[in-house]
């Protein structure tokens, strides 16, 4: 059974925000490196990989 | 009147996961003439796993666009997908697992089909501590790594989860074929290879609770690694807490929630809230500031 990681609530909380504030940071920058682009790409077009066809 | 609450909050948990099953998936046009939705809204990640290739999908499989980013020539990163998963998983956790996958909702369904009470007691397997950490092994592999370093002559890398494993795919994959002529002239063996996979997860999930979300789910992986410092969380008051281990009975996934509330196995379906009987456990975001705040405000009262 997994053991019960007691993380330091102030500690946690701050592992939280810091990880909530980075990824906004992330996805900001990612949008302006067109990531946005290749997603909407992928999801517009049939995956065949996806069904098993390719 | 307990068993009664339970009752009504699975029901209610049953509730929500259609409404947001049909809301990720409501083109319908496109179950009727074979077609994807191909709107502006599939640049947005869905939070659970629901691929791209299903007829209604209305976003994106954020596994399935993780991959296509990284597999994509001149990129080993994708920081907006990673972004938003990363994100998601430390405000929710594993929230979204029990509460907003259509995947996982779908194994929900089939774990209702009656089966001799010999079969759907087991609620874990031999081996369930390293078959749990299978997923993470699937995430680093299928998902990062062979996507990343395994690309073709101009560059570009496979979705080698999406193609070899996801079962949420095969399963759009069928009600994308069934009204595509074109497309099931296509199908080989690695679409036999893909519904042998589908079938054993539907099988398994009669039987074991969940079995995807267990050992094979990357999604899960990030998502119960954020667990355990999410902002939404579990919390147990140990001055009520007796122990008594109802809160493990009714868990689905047999998690000794007194000991670890915060499992990263735990979908946080809400199950041992409702069941426990001294309302020892406590949900929601940021619970332990809130009762330090409150503790505060009485001891300011008080003096």
């Amino acid at each position: 059974m997994e053991k019960n990681h007691r993380i330091n609530p102030k500690t946690r909380q701050v592992i939280a925000f810091l990880v909530i504030a980075l990824s906004v940071v992330a996805i900001v920058v990612g949008i302006l490196g067109d990531e946005i682009a290749i997603v909407l790409t992928k999801a517009t077009n049939i995956c065949l990989e996806c069904i098993g066809l390719g | 009147m307990a068993k009664k609450r339970l009752a009504v909050h699975r029901r209610l948990r049953d509730l929500v996961q259609l409404i947001i099953s049909f809301a990720s998936n409501a083109y319908l046009k496109g179950y009727f003439n074979g077609q994807i939705y191909q709107g502006s809204s599939k640049a947005l990640c869905l939070p659970g796993l629901n691929c791209y290739a299903c007829p209604g999908a209305l976003g994106s499989c954020p596994i399935g666009s993780l991959q296509a980013v990284i597999g994509s020539r001149g990129r080993n990163l994708s920081l907006y997908v990673g972004g938003f998963i990363a994100g998601i998983g430390a405000i929710f956790g594993r929230l979204i697992c029990g509460w907003a996958c259509p995947f996982g909702w779908f194994q929900d369904l089939l774990y209702k089909i009656p089966l001799p009470k010999k079969w759907t007691k087991k609620r874990r397997l031999r081996g369930e501590k390293y078959l749990s950490l299978f997923r993470y092994l699937v995430l680093l592999v299928l998902v990062i790594l062979l996507p990343m370093f395994v690309v073709d002559f101009i560059g570009q890398g496979s979705p080698w989860y999406c193609k070899w494993v996801c079962p949420s795919g095969t399963l759009s994959g069928l009600l994308l074929l069934a009204g595509n002529a074109p497309l099931r002239g296509a199908a080989g063996w690695l679409f036999a290879w893909k519904n042998l996979i589908l079938l054993i997860t539907i099988i398994a999930s009669i039987i074991v609770y969940r079995p995807f979300c267990r050992y094979v789910c990357p999604l899960g992986a990030i998502y119960g690694a954020a667990n355990h410092f999410s902002l939404y969380r579990l919390e147990i008051d140990t001055e009520a807490c007796t122990e008594c281990g109802i809160c493990q009975k009714v868990c689905k996934l047999d998690i000794p929630v007194w000991q670890t509330p915060n499992s990263s196995a735990c979908i946080r379906c809400g199950d041992c809230i409702v069941a426990c009987p001294y309302s020892a456990i406590k949900s929601g975001y940021r619970t332990e500031l809130k009762n330090r705040i409150k503790l505060s405000t009485v001891k300011y009262r008080s003096s």
